[in-house]
């Protein structure tokens, strides 16, 4: 608690000067908008502060949400998968795989499949990108940088660089991800977030399996030497970082109600990792507190209202958030050593 | 405890730095201050600063005041906050250049119930989601191009099209306009343009044969890399095409590093510094331009019509049934003469219309 002292003092700060900055910033219309930013963002700041907490590090965050976004998209409408354009057995037979995946389930008609498949595929990015750091030793950072590329490679072949939009369809699926007040009136997005913060509060904060994330993010070796099954914890917090992606992908698609394959997600990863690292985690792991995140992921995201709100030119939004966000750190940074210090 | 004096001091003055910061762009932006209708673009190029000039003349004719927003990344998420929040600080109108209208259809006709919604570049495709359409008919515009290939590069020749995505609505239209009229007409082009939008190149239209649509995700850096790279693989390669403002400089210089000025006709899109230069010193044949000052001027117009609630604001010659507006393109060329394949479009020379564009950006 002490640690977010200021973070928190920060965010006062900041909501203050939105609510004296404009009468509208005050409407509840507002507060359920931001309310709807903090569930979006909060999820992949969630998931890529979890692997942070461990030493490792995502890149390809944005990537993967345009891709899972645009896979659904895919699916739900039914549309045909072009083929890889080579020549030869092993791309024959493939393009043969991918085709019997095709008729394997009619995913238009049983939507529920489909966001199914694609939370699979967020995990199985996970999974490669974890068994790439812990088993073939490639650098997190190499690896999920690929990544960014790959999967955003893929998803533009994929979709033909066409736009993938779902109409006026999945009204029913647009509702629970989406549209719904009936949670106490909150937006959806807030609820999953909620609901996702506790599963990780109970996690990080109360079970053995927490304890070892940290663990392993503080000092990896003596983790392993005290018999913490390292490279399983690691992997599974890049599982963990790929399928929030991924779900993040299927709220976006409900809520925007399309994914552009060349710009969907686009720089996500920076601002996830903004999220967690403005909350407190260390990018040398082993620090950080899943309160620290919703605290950093709500200043990312009251922070352009707030820009919004005062009227400043939207060329410097930028700008003001960039430098806003440095104010909080060293305010962070200070008053986090005045505590120290009087202890 | 001085320590602890001077480290609150500290955090005061970072406090205060924080407020003042917030009080001091009050000045020049008058914080607090409402705007009555605001102009949303898709992105923050230079294009949309000339729109910003017009709705800032229509603004000092109306006495509205006017938020003009550039959305830095291009997203239909980012102009949906802006939308949100704006409507909170209580605009009365909008004018939008939507990224991904089609899939925006339900959006802008909640919002358009509540106040008007004007489309401006891309079109909505539903007539609740929007009060109107102002903007360039990008497959007329994309037909003007088809005909300035027709008038300087020979039949039978081989051609390229950059274009920064494909899955903007401008950008297919502008590329169905140029192979339409290569063609000859939609009805000749269309088992061709079926056979391109699958990738399945290369596709003869009409006389001319199309190698491929390079995209480049609005990086000139990656058009240029892509321009060299098709100049190395299609020696017979006659003519490179550029769809959006910043490809035929990007074209223009990978021509001139590989030596190839003179041999390869490069036809450009909008009014870049460079394009304009090119095209004065011969390196290109000819550009269409847009006209976004009246974009952005027409729809400051329109939206204090609207919301002055007078009945004549969406009754205007100029708009046909399906309330569109149509601002015309021209083609831009060295001496502004009207060759023979450009049949019926506006031409204008380089000299006068760049001078005049100058006047607009203020320099």
């Amino acid at each position: 608690m002490k640690k977010i002292i200021g973070l928190i003092a920060f965010l006062a700060i900041i909501y203050v000067l939105l609510l004296a900055a404009d009468p509208g910033a005050r409407l509840a219309a507002n507060h359920f908008n931001l309310g709807r930013r903090i569930g979006l963002y909060g999820i992949i700041s969630l998931g890529a502060g979890m692997l942070i907490i461990t030493g490792g590090i995502d890149l390809s965050i944005g990537s993967v949400v345009g891709l899972c976004a645009t896979l659904l998209a895919m699916l739900l409408r039914g549309d045909r998968f072009p083929r890889f354009p080579f020549k030869g057995w092993f791309f024959e037979q493939l393009n043969a795989g991918l085709d019997w995946l095709g008729g394997l389930v009619n995913f238009p008609e049983h939507p529920w499949a489909a966001i199914i498949f694609v939370l699979l595929v967020g995990m199985a990015i996970g999974l490669v990108n974890g068994l790439l750091v812990t088993k073939v030793r490639v650098q997190a950072f190499v690896v999920t940088l690929c990544g960014l590329f790959i999967y955003r490679g893929i998803s533009r072949f994929m979709a033909e660089d066409q736009v993938k939009g779902l109409g006026n369809q999945f009204g029913d699926l647009k509702t629970i991800f989406y549209s719904s007040e009936a949670v106490l009136g909150l937006p959806m997005s807030l609820v999953y977030f909620l609901v996702l913060l506790a599963l990780a509060t109970v996690f990080m904060h109360l079970s053995i399996h927490g304890r070892y994330f940290f663990a392993i993010g503080a000092n990896e070796k003596a983790a392993r030497y005290s018999g913490v099954p390292t490279d399983r914890y690691k992997i599974l917090a890049y599982v963990i970082c790929s399928t929030l992606a991924a779900f993040y992908g299927v709220l976006y698609l409900m809520q925007e109600n399309s994914a552009q394959p060349s710009s969907t997600g686009n720089f996500l990863e920076l601002y996830a990792i903004a999220g967690a690292v403005l909350g407190g985690c260390s990018l040398r792991g082993g620090e950080g507190s899943v309160g620290g995140l919703v605290i950093g992921t709500s200043i990312l995201v009251l922070l352009p209202n707030l820009s919004l709100m005062l009227g400043i030119p939207s060329a410097l939004e930028y700008t003001v958030i960039g430098g806003a966000l440095l104010l909080g750190a060293t305010l962070d940074e200070v008053l986090r050593r005045v505590g120290q210090k009087d202890r | 405890m001085r320590r602890w004096i001077r480290r609150l001091s500290v955090i005061t003055g970072l406090v205060a730095s924080i407020l003042f910061s917030g009080c001091s762009s009050s000045d020049s932006v008058s914080v607090g201050e409402r705007p009555d209708v605001a102009f949303i673009s898709n992105n923050a190029h230079e294009f949309w600063s000339i729109a910003k000039k017009g709705t800032e003349a229509a603004a000092k004719e109306t006495k509205l005041k006017v938020a003009f927003l550039m959305p830095p990344q291009g997203t239909s998420e980012e102009q949906r906050r802006f939308i949100e929040d704006l409507m909170n600080k209580g605009v009365r109108a909008i004018a939008i250049s939507p990224n991904d209208s089609a899939n925006q259809v339900d959006f802008f006709r909640t919002i358009n119930n509540r106040i008007p919604v004007i489309a401006v570049d891309n079109d909505i495709p539903s007539p609740e989601a929007r009060r109107c359409y102002i903007g360039t008919d990008n497959v007329a515009a994309g037909r003007a191009v088809g005909k300035l290939i027709k008038q300087h590069v020979p039949p039978g020749s081989k051609f390229m099209i950059f274009v920064g995505k494909l899955d903007s609505q401008n950008a297919q239209e502008r590329r169905l306009g140029v192979v339409t009229e290569l063609a000859g007409g939609a009805e000749n082009a269309k088992e061709s343009i079926e056979k391109m939008n699958r990738n399945e190149y290369p596709v003869k239209f009409g006389d001319y044969e199309l190698l491929g649509t390079m995209t480049d995700d609005a990086d000139q850096a990656v058009c240029r890399r892509k321009a060299e790279d098709t100049l190395t693989k299609y020696g017979d390669v006659k003519c490179l095409v550029g769809l959006w403002a910043y490809n035929p400089p990007a074209i223009l210089e990978a021509v001139l590093s590989q030596k190839k000025a003179g041999e390869v006709v490069i036809i450009g899109f909008d009014e870049n510094e460079e394009t304009l230069k090119g095209i004065r010193e011969g390196h290109i044949v000819g550009t269409v331009v847009q006209d976004p000052y009246n974009f952005g001027y027409e729809s400051v117009k329109l939206m204090a019509g609207l919301i002055q609630n007078e009945p004549s604001a969406l009754n205007r010659p100029d708009m046909n049934a399906a309330k569109q507006i149509f601002i015309r393109h021209r083609i831009i060329n060295k001496d502004g003469n009207a060759l023979p394949a450009y049949q019926d479009e506006k031409v204008e020379a380089v000299d006068p219309f760049h001078s005049r564009l100058k006047e607009l950006k203020g320099q």
